[in-house]
């Protein structure tokens, strides 16, 4: 497979976590498809050449970015019970 | 047409449906179709057991506690400017069709050839790697994942508050 195309992926899903969405889920799920892209790299790439220690390698990133979901969805659940929504625009320090 | 451009195009079309922000359901409608069609490029190259392990943790452990989440904190009927969707639709389409223009043209970028017709299922040769060389970041792996478990109760506060909200 063609790493050029997980490659372009990671940088459409990197310009959705640049633009100011409105929501802070959809943030977290451009950060769960650059965590996706990036596994399919790693598992076309190792697949390709025949160096064995290298296919574990999309296995144990997937552990860690499921630790980094688990994350990602707490401090969205921690933002409803202080804002009551995860809308972006509530993020703000101005008081007035 | 080869099957590995369609696949391709897929992939880039699901991460631009993940991108446009219309309400978070349509986001993780595409991020499903991006992880299936990745399974499916996995599976072609020979990986089936990784293929497996992304579609049952993936799909199966992450989406739901996502979608779970998703119910808490969204509301039921989400507002769609078909305007708004329409244009950035068609600035996205043309933007993955541009981008696989320059994949697939005859002097653009190469990349690595696909496996050919060996039998090899390389997700089992990885699994002796995974216990054999490599055990003790299984065992760090482990240890993150029993941590997270700790970390979503501190940073909620969940152990004095109790219920999600107070009605």
């Amino acid at each position: 497979m063609n790493p050029t195309t997980f490659i372009f992926s990671f940088t459409i899903a990197m310009a959705g976590l640049a633009i100011y969405q409105t929501h802070l889920l959809s943030l977290f799920l451009c950060l769960e498809g650059m965590a996706l892209s990036v596994f399919c790299l790693m598992a076309s790439s190792s697949s390709s050449s025949f160096v064995i220690s290298t296919i574990p390698m999309p296995l144990i990133m997937l552990t860690f970015s499921v630790c980094e979901a688990g994350l990602s969805l707490v401090l969205m659940v921690s933002m409803a019970r202080t804002h009551h929504n995860d809308l972006m625009s509530s993020l703000t320090l101005l008081k007035c | 047409m080869k099957i590995s451009m369609v696949l391709e195009v897929l992939f880039l079309t699901g991460m631009v449906i993940l991108v446009v922000d219309v309400s978070p359901y349509f986001g993780a409608i595409g991020l499903i179709v991006t992880s299936l069609v990745g399974c499916f490029m996995i599976m072609m190259v020979g990986n089936s057991f990784l293929s497996l392990s992304l579609l049952l943790i993936y799909l199966g452990g992450m989406m739901v506690v996502f979608s779970y989440c998703t119910a808490l904190v969204l509301d039921m009927y989400p507002s769609i400017i078909v305007k708004e969707l329409l244009m950035k639709l068609v600035l996205g389409i043309l933007m993955v069709l541009g981008l696989e223009m320059i994949i697939f043209s005859e002097d653009g970028i190469h990349g690595f050839k696909t496996l050919g017709e060996e039998m090899v299922d390389f997700g089992f040769v990885g699994a002796g790697a995974l216990y054999g060389n490599s055990w003790l970041l299984v065992i760090f792996g482990a240890i993150g994942l029993f941590l997270m478990l700790l970390v979503v109760l501190e940073i909620t506060r969940s152990v004095e508050r109790g219920a999600y909200r107070v009605i």
